[in-house]
């Protein structure tokens, strides 16, 4: 974490913010195979 | 600034390390997006189809009267429903501004339906399930699906089709 | 040097032929948003079943009118004023062969008007994306190239812009990200507009009875190469935007230069060939195709998406921590200029693009997850995210800059300026968020009636789904309010504004 403190860099919030953005990512994706899995057998 | 130059070493700043750690989760959720649809051919139950061909809209025509003739138990609002052997192959004809035949099928059975249109582009949407496909005039669009809940559905045409395209619904028996 | 005025707040030389037509191309754009947003509400009113204002024929024909002036003409009309803005503005730069320019705007205006013509005398009922067999008439498809061909025109002007600026060394080093960005914006453009060439040039010759009709699944192909690449035409130019109004708005500078450029490249490189994700529940393609068409090359330029995601507000915060707002890991977002409509627009365009638009994207273009998703309303809603609340409140965004800088007047009703965003935003997030709801449940999209009303079987709906479209329905009115309040700001602007002198 070397420049971690440098001001010129200093980005936490965005971090956080795109962590949310990730575990809504995975959660609706992984939501969807699971309504998908619902239907009738296909292909 | 975003609307000046950059400096002149933009090419060599190096990349903080927060954002690296992004870039690689991003990165490796890429490639997982990437694998799962060959992954999930293979594990899992609901694909679309690659059994599809070309086929002229008169014979397919031909194809669903004679499949027609061949099943027909009766009929509903004017609309032949007919009841085919489990494993057998299965027509679906989308017209302007109808889906024919209504189908009779098992559940837990499989069977092969061939899906297509006469004339302009359809959609196939099995209501309340929810799944859909494209019916495109000239090709025949072959699913192997096997209906798990018997119930009654409704085929909702989903691609607009003309100025009749709401009225365009058709029936589905599970049993 | 007499053609060029230096802008007072930037410090741009602004040469006098440029701010001309990225006035009259900005202009155009903002009357095809108030003809698109009343048709919008037409269609979201007509959508609510309980409201249900139009009849059958004419909401399938305003449909096909809405998507037209909204996503090619009040989009790519824009898209040009951004062109001349990135390349003459921003490089300080004369703006190579004017007459060009006119020529673009000229054959845009007059190919926007046929096709707009012809769908409301009832020639061209065929949906924006005129999938044959349906037929138009030939003038509607004439229209449509005349539009492409000037949107060409103004790509080049964009080039020769670029060249003019580096020969006449206007500028020191490489080009400013945001140049960059529109330079990829047009090199997509490039490409997108070729295959827009191949689809409509032999639909057009086959609805004037001269050559026999493309197969249908091959129509559905190139039209969605051309379709969908555009698409990232507004991706480009919105991302671009988003640097801009980060510097505008709080002084931002991009955390990673090289970073953003690479990301900028993968759109280039990637996005074209991922247009088959339209084609997913068709036949025509095999299983192998599709998942390597849509695997690879489409999460490459997700990839892009989501490193732009983390550079644009990491830029924002980095400025407003310097700015003294260091506390925990939010007072930047706490103490961020909100009353601002250019910063609002940002902040909840990242949010309705990425969270709503990009989550979504790459869910229903999954090959297997796109069987739930295919032509149910949860592809509007989809792209409502998109290029609504995405791309569109960007362009609102910075027309809060580009009224001061390039028409040199003080943004008139500046209350209202302040809250437009938040409806507009809000409101189209909403929107799509039920629109999504509702399509999971198989309601179709581009459906006038969904009950089966005049079907011989019925449809029976959930509940909660009757609720959901009364919720699309007052969203939907919320955001067209949101529009209408930019247009108002954006004319009175114009006409009372206060003149800047300079
Ligand atoms: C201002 C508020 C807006 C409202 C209330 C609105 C509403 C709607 C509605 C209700 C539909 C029909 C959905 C369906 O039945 O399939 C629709 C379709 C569409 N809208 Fe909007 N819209 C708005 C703004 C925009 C904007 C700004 C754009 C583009 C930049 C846009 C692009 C489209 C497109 C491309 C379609 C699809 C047309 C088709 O299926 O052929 N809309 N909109
Ligand atoms: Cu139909
Ligand atoms: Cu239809």
């Amino acid at each position: 974490m070397a420049n971690d403190h440098n001001p010129d860099h200093e980005a936490h919030g965005t971090f956080v913010l795109i962590m949310i953005f990730f575990a809504t990512f995975l959660i609706y994706y992984l939501l969807n195979w699971k309504f998908l899995g619902e239907v009738w057998k296909t292909g | 600034m975003s609307v000046t130059p950059p400096d002149k070493h933009w090419w060599d700043t190096p990349i903080h390390t927060k954002e690296k750690i992004w870039l690689m989760t991003a990165f490796v959720w890429s490639i997982v997006l990437t694998v799962a649809m060959p992954a999930l051919h293979i594990v899992g139950e609901q694909n679309t189809s690659s059994q599809y061909s070309r086929i002229s809209n008169q014979d397919f025509d031909t194809l669903t009267d004679r499949f027609i003739e061949a099943n027909k138990i009766g009929e509903e609002k004017g609309v032949p429903i007919v009841e085919p052997k489990p494993g057998s192959d299965v027509y679906i004809r989308g017209k302007q501004f109808g889906w024919d035949p209504i189908l009779k099928l098992k559940a837990g059975q499989s069977y092969k339906l061939h899906l297509s249109s006469v004339d302009v582009n359809h959609g196939f949407s099995v209501f309340p399930i929810n799944m859909n496909f494209q019916a495109v005039p000239s090709w025949d669009n072959l699913l192997t699906v096997t209906p798990t809940k018997a119930g009654m559905y409704t085929i909702i045409c989903n691609e607009f089709c003309g100025i009749g395209h709401h009225a365009m619904i058709g029936k589905i028996y599970v049993e | 040097m007499s053609k060029f005025r230096t802008c007072p707040t930037t410090g741009f030389k602004i040469h006098a032929p440029a701010e001309t037509l990225i006035q009259i191309n900005a202009v155009t754009a903002i009357v095809f948003l108030l003809v698109g947003g009343i048709l919008g509400l037409l269609m979201v009113l007509t959508r609510w079943q309980a409201v249900h204002i139009l009849d059958a024929e004419w909401f399938y024909r305003l449909l096909t009118l809405h998507g037209i002036a909204m996503l090619v003409a009040w989009i790519i009309f824009f898209e040009m004023a951004i062109l001349y803005f990135a390349s003459a503005v921003v490089l300080s730069s004369r703006l190579a062969a004017p007459w060009a320019g006119w020529l673009q705007y000229l054959l845009m205006l007059v190919g926007a008007a046929i096709v707009a013509v012809q769908v409301l005398l009832g020639n061209a009922d065929v949906m924006f994306t005129s999938y044959v067999p349906l037929k138009a008439s030939h003038w509607y498809y004439l229209g449509i190239i005349l539009f492409a061909v000037g949107a060409i025109v103004g790509c080049v002007v964009f080039f020769a812009t670029l060249v003019v600026a580096k020969h006449e060394k206007t500028y020191q080093g490489s080009i400013p990200l945001v140049t960059f960005g529109a330079m990829a914006a047009a090199i997509i453009a490039i490409g997108t507009l070729a295959h827009g060439a191949i689809t409509f040039i032999p639909t057009w010759l086959w609805a004037a009875g001269l050559i026999p009709m493309m197969d249908p699944e091959v129509y559905r192909l190139l039209f969605w190469g051309f379709g969908h690449s555009s698409q990232q035409i507004n991706v480009c130019a919105m991302v671009a935007v988003w640097y801009t109004l980060g510097t505008l708005t709080v002084g931002s500078k991009p955390v990673n230069e090289k970073v953003s450029r690479v990301a900028f490249g993968f759109y280039i490189l990637f996005i074209n060939i991922a247009s088959e994700h339209h084609l997913l529940v068709d036949p025509g393609l095999s299983a192998a195709h599709k998942s390597w068409n849509t695997g690879y090359f489409m999460h490459l330029a997700v990839l892009a998406s989501m490193i732009h995601a983390y550079s644009v507000p990491a830029a924002v915060e980095v400025a407003l921590r310097k700015k003294g707002y260091t506390k925990g890991t939010f007072e930047w977002l706490k103490k961020a200029p909100w009353g601002n409509p250019g910063f609002s627009s940002l902040a909840l365009s990242l949010v309705g693009f990425g969270f709503l638009g990009g989550i979504t994207g790459v869910v229903y273009g999954t090959e297997q997850l796109n069987i739930i998703a295919h032509n149910t309303l949860r592809i509007p809603g989809h792209f409502h995210a998109t290029v609504v609340a995405g791309t569109t409140l960007a362009f609102m965004g910075i027309t809060y800059y580009v009224l001061p800088l390039i028409f040199r007047r003080e943004v008139a009703f500046p209350g209202i300026a302040k809250l437009q965003p938040y409806f507009f935003g809000i409101g189209m997030m909403v929107f799509s968020t039920a629109m999504m709801f509702a399509g999971g449940f198989g309601v179709s999209r581009r459906q006038w009636d969904m009950t089966g009303v005049e079907a011989p079987f019925q449809v029976n709906f959930d509940a909660i789904v009757d609720l959901t479209m009364a919720v699309v329905g007052i969203s939907g009115v919320v955001a067209v309010l949101g529009g209408v309040m930019y247009v108002l700001v954006a004319v009175g602007t114009l006409l009372i504004g206060k003149k800047i002198n300079a």
